[in-house]
């Protein structure tokens, strides 16, 4: 199994490197060896596919490897290390016939991607999981600018600003949790809930994986990151890399551990519950397909907080609410995956429009969490895994009663997602049928494996039945409500009196997308022209002082004169005699004790 | 001082003075167009040294120390000595040495005065070693004050306005630093005697302080100061941004093969084997060396994001860098201390390497500034590759050497009840992400077309034969080395990693 664990780290680093190798240099020869290389680059997670299924959950660990490094894969991390498999496998496939330039570059880092995101999911302790979390962000920027358009650069500024900043929290918070003596993750939320630095510790930790998890107001970078990649890459970004910064919140967050925590759980799902509204309402607003997609896993990921934070709030409910995360994590990556995936599909592939179209409405209606579908489970599952959590301040409305408001908001985000993707026109120029055909799998399908994971997770979870009418009522009135509320916003917008009303026709000009970013550019703007300010200043003053100092009084002349006078060898001479009898003298005086 | 150390008299450790020392005398006597033996001689040199601490490592680990000593005067003696510490400083400067003589050999090819230059390059490198050897304070003084003067003729090199200018503030540091230092080192002679380095401090120095412990913080104080100017400690730092003048590899020894790192060897060495921990904190002095490194830190990385000629941020940064060193032998912590010292090689991997890139980006394409480099990423990719990783390393990302420093240090000043240490090094951390990423995106992302002063939307192609970006014997050692700042960091559980010999080198502080 060690070995199998090695290669599936080393053959996608080993194909980016050959991919690296090939790029240096022309020639034709190379080129087609590259073209080929990135055509199955997608082979490359294969290993990893292998070895997740089969893992026996031992831990492995490689002692001369930075502080000692060791992976463990856990009921947790071993869903999302496939989600991450098949998501990944899918992306590398789809790049190859996407409009991006040079492919190569970006299949190259997508592999890079894919072994530091699936490390994050199996990292055993905190200097593995740092390695590959800050390893994985850092090499998300690249995918973020890859198409180099302005857009995609000040996208990568943003995320980059974002990531140093969150890195920077995690970091702290890893060595305040180190220095309790801590190493293996598994140790670490009872560490953390008897620690001294304990909101310290926590509240670093949700601003460092919070700004991964996109959660309000560390969101920014993200409605800008995932139009500005190309879409193979904002699939894997969106349903891939942002579960790391949920996986870093199940496993160092005090979840079940010590007494409720109700000032840190009361703020992450009051923080999840504005994040859902935010995406709705800014969401809507825009007309870019992606730049929906990006507030809806806003939303979504809002509501995996949600549940993270009730666990905080309710040690009692954590080990159902963790397994509930980690069920709705790999739906709404499958789901929103294949999302991302259908706007090449429909841009791109030569699949007739139902062919596409199909699996394009259930993926949506699952998002949406319509009966039959892979977000029912999810959805259902999540909500009975809270029992009777309420906000603190708020005793009277159960949370469990306010999450299915995330699905009204999800509804009229694919609503307005559906008519945003019908305004586009179809290329139909290429697409493999291989791997059109996996995305549809996909999208038709996801509702098997998170039924299946759910199932594996109860207890604590409890499943749905199929068709049993009480989770089907329950689940249905969300979605039927977002539906009337988009038709009802679609007959406002025929009316004639409404044809020029901008926010019943929007295009994404009335809030831009990432909103508040344009706060946190000025703020960073301002604080580096000040930085830079200061260092100027700093420079000026010590100058000054520097040059204040060497014109003041000088020893120089003074010397200068003596030397003068000591220069005529008269002088010199007796000096030289006086210090010779001087030493003879102390030679005499000393010499008779040695 | 381990009780199973065995002290063996040996000529070795003359030997190592000696691969550097008789290289340097027959280049002087070379006539400047015998390059092909003037090159054998610096390349011999450079790897008998390299061969010699391979040779010797195991040995030292082992519990092994050799020695070797002569009487000067009576009473005043030259002692050399293999301890763990030494053979680990000699180990770094006598691998970047090699690099740095191979890149100094393409850089300046065909350039005037290469017999001084090769000469004084080689005595620099012995001065080195001497301090690394020196067993007790009167032959680290000596060898000190050698540094300086042999460097001047390097940081001179060119003879331009500009260069001399910056080799007489060079002079003038340093020379005001060897002054202290050799008044502290004859006051503290004269109240305990001639006394050796002592790992864990030495039992006089700590007999003399119960006794006078003013005295003792003031000379202690002004032992710090001489090597503080060498270590570019706030407000000593003055020269290093100003001799940056001086060619690329010059530049790579002072920021990472010799003079900064010689202060900050001195630094530990002053501290750790000469008063000892405890001593120092007991003095109130570990205190304000932490104190003044935290803010040579931050002062450095402010100054860095203002500067606009790559050189002489890359220098600012030194300026921050090196008084990690510092700050990790201030922090009353094993951790700490193993920290502060596995930093003097990241470091000078890490910041050789940049060096070595901000010369190929001059050399190859005459670009000097940061606002220049837009696109330069397509033109010259492996240098571009390797900027980036030492930068990435910088900044103190895993898997790379920086990130083992900065845990280190971390873990040690919560260890010794300092988490304030914590804070610097976060602001640290993002202020080198603040001036490091800029570069990196700009190299990497930016279009030709956005470059300061650049008319033309490409680089014009590499005139070579080879089609190689620029020549090997530039680009080969700094991708050496930045292969290395990814290995001292991946491999750094390895049992001959700098980190682990850094810890056992720590270990003899801390009896």
């Amino acid at each position: 199994m060690a070995v199998m664990w090695a290669l599936s780290f080393v053959v996608p680093l080993l194909v980016a490197a050959t991919i690296a190798a090939l790029s240096l240099g022309a020639g034709e020869a190379r080129t087609r060896a590259r073209e080929l290389v990135v055509q199955y680059a997608w082979l490359a997670v294969v290993p990893t596919g292998i070895v997740a299924s089969l893992d026996d959950g031992a831990l492995k660990t490689v002692d001369w490897m930075l502080f000692g490094t060791a992976i463990r894969l856990d009921e947790v991390g071993r869903p999302l290390v496939l989600l991450a498999v098949i998501l990944y496998g899918i992306a590398l496939a789809f790049v190859p016939r996407s409009i991006s330039e040079r492919p190569a570059g970006l299949n190259g880092f997508l592999l890079l991607c894919f072994t530091a995101n699936v490390g994050v999911f199996v990292a055993a302790n905190l200097v593995t999981f740092y390695l590959v979390f800050a390893a994985m962000s850092f090499l998300g920027y690249a995918i973020v600018v890859h198409d180099r358009t302005t857009s995609a650069r000040r996208a990568g500024a943003v995320y980059l600003v974002m990531t140093v900043f969150g890195e920077s929290a995690v970091l702290g918070a890893f060595l305040l949790i180190a220095s309790e003596g801590v190493t293996d993750v598994l140790d670490v939320p009872a560490a953390v809930a008897a620690s001294d630095a304990r909101d310290v510790i926590v509240a670093l930790l949700i601003i460092g994986f919070g700004v991964k998890a996109g959660t309000i107001p560390l969101h920014v970078w993200l409605p800008l990151a995932h139009p500005a990649a190309p879409s193979p890459a904002s699939a894997v970004l969106s349903g891939v890399m942002l579960k790391a910064g949920i996986i870093g919140l199940l496993r160092f967050l005090p979840l079940g551990e010590g007494a409720a925590e109700p000032l840190w759980g009361g703020l992450l799902v009051t923080l999840a519950l504005v994040g859902g509204l935010l995406a709705a309402v800014v969401g809507v607003l825009h007309d870019n397909p992606k730049v929906i997609l990006a507030y809806s896993s806003i939303g979504q990921m809002g509501f995996i907080t949600a549940l993270i934070g009730a666990a905080l709030l309710e040690p009692a409910i954590a080990p159902a609410a963790i397994a509930a995360a980690v069920v709705y994590s790999v739906a709404h990556g499958l789901i929103k995956g294949a999302l991302f995936f259908s706007i090449q599909v429909w841009d791109l592939s030569r699949a007739p429009t139902w062919a596409v179209v199909v699996p394009q409405t259930v993926a949506a209606l699952g998002l949406a969490g319509a009966p039959l579908t892979a977000g029912f489970i999810a959805k259902y599952v999540s909500k009975e895994s809270l029992g009777d959590v309420a906000l603190p301040g708020l005793p009277v409305v159960a949370l469990a009663d306010l999450l299915p408001w995330f699905a009204v908001g999800s509804t009229v985000l694919l609503a307005r997602f559906a008519i945003a993707m019908s305004r586009r026109s179809r290329r139909r120029t290429a697409g493999k049928p291989i791997s059109t055909t996996a995305w549809a799998v996909l999208a038709l399908a996801a509702a098997a494996p998170v039924w299946w994971l759910a199932t594996g997770f109860a207890p604590p979870l409890t499943v749905p039945g199929w068709f049993s009418p009480g989770p089907v009522v329950d689940q249905s009135w969300p979605f039927l409500l977002g539906i009337a509320l988009a038709l009802a916003a679609a007959a406002l917008a025929r009316r004639p009196r409404f044809r020029d009303a901008r926010l019943l026709h929007p295009r994404g000009d009335i809030v831009p997308e990432g909103d508040v970013v344009v706060l946190l550019e000025r703020a960073t703007g301002g604080t580096m022209r000040g930085v830079i300010r200061a260092s100027g200043v700093l420079g000026a003053t010590r100058d000054a002082l520097v040059e204040r100092v060497r014109r003041g009084p000088s020893p120089m002349p003074t010397v200068s004169g003596v030397q003068a006078r000591l220069g005529t060898w008269v002088v010199s001479g007796a000096l030289a005699v006086a210090a010779l009898a001087g030493a003879l003298l102390f030679v005499v005086l000393a010499g008779g004790g040695g | 001082m381990n009780d199973d150390t065995v002290t063996v008299m040996s000529a070795l450790p003359v030997v190592l003075l000696l691969t550097s020392l008789v290289p340097a005398l027959l280049i002087f006597a070379l006539r400047e167009k015998q390059t092909v033996l003037r090159t054998t001689l610096n390349l011999a040199g450079a790897i008998a040294k390299v061969v010699l601490v391979i040779v010797l490592i195991p040995r030292v680990v082992a519990g092994e120390e050799l020695r070797a000593e002569f009487t000067w005067i009576p009473g005043l003696d030259i002692v050399f000595v293999t301890d763990t510490f030494s053979l680990f400083f000699v180990a770094l400067s006598a691998g970047l040495w090699l690099a740095t003589t191979i890149y100094a050999v393409g850089y300046l090819e065909g350039s005037p005065n290469r017999s001084r230059f090769f000469g004084f390059f080689s005595l620099c490198v012995t001065a080195t070693v001497g301090i690394a050897l020196a067993g007790n304070l009167l032959t680290f003084l000596i060898f000190f004050e050698l540094l300086t003067l042999v460097t001047y003729p390097l940081v001179a090199h060119r003879g331009t306005r500009a260069a001399l200018r910056g080799a007489r503030i060079y002079l003038a540091y340093t020379l005001g630093g060897g002054v202290a230092l050799l008044l502290g080192v004859a006051w503290l002679t004269l109240e305990v005697g001639p006394v050796e380095f002592r790992a864990g401090g030495i039992p006089e120095v700590a007999e003399f302080a119960a006794r006078d412990p003013l005295t003792a913080t003031v000379i202690g104080a002004v032992l710090l100061l001489g090597v503080g100017v060498k270590a570019a400690l706030f407000p000593l730092h003055g020269w290093l941004p100003i001799a940056m003048v001086a060619p690329a590899p010059v530049s790579a020894l002072l920021h990472a093969v010799a003079v900064v790192k010689a202060g900050a060897f001195g630094i530990i060495r002053i501290v750790e084997d000469v008063f000892g921990l405890a001593l120092f904190a007991e003095l109130g002095m570990l205190q304000a060396l932490a104190v003044v490194a935290s803010v040579t830190i931050v002062y450095g990385s402010v100054r860095a994001l203002a500067q606009d000629d790559l050189k002489k941020r890359l220098a600012y940064s030194t300026v921050s860098q090196v008084s990690y060193i510092a700050l990790g032998a201030a922090l009353l912590s094993p951790i700490a201390t193993a920290g502060a010292i596995v930093h003097m090689v990241n470091q000078g991997f890490m910041k050789i390497t940049l060096f070595f890139c901000a010369g190929l980006f001059a050399e190859e394409l005459k670009l000097s500034k940061v606002s220049q480099l837009a696109g330069v990423g397509r033109r010259m990719p492996v240098t571009s590759a390797a900027f980036t990783i030492a930068a990435l390393g910088m900044i103190g990302l895993p898997p790379f050497a920086g990130f083992i420093s900065k845990w280190a240090l971390g873990l040690g000043g919560l260890d010794a009840g300092q988490p304030w240490v914590i804070a610097v090094l976060l602001t640290s951390t993002v202020l080198n992400a603040a001036y490091f990423l800029p570069i990196i995106a700009t190299i990497w992302t930016s279009p030709r077309s956005e470059s300061e002063g650049s008319d033309e939307g490409t680089f014009p192609a590499p005139a070579r034969r080879s089609g190689w970006e620029a020549p090997a014997s530039l680009l080969l050692p700094a991708v050496a080395t930045a292969l290395f700042v990814i290995l001292f960091g991946v491999a750094a559980g390895w049992d001959y990693s700098p980190w682990v010999l850094a810890q056992i080198v720590g270990e003899g502080a801390w009896p």
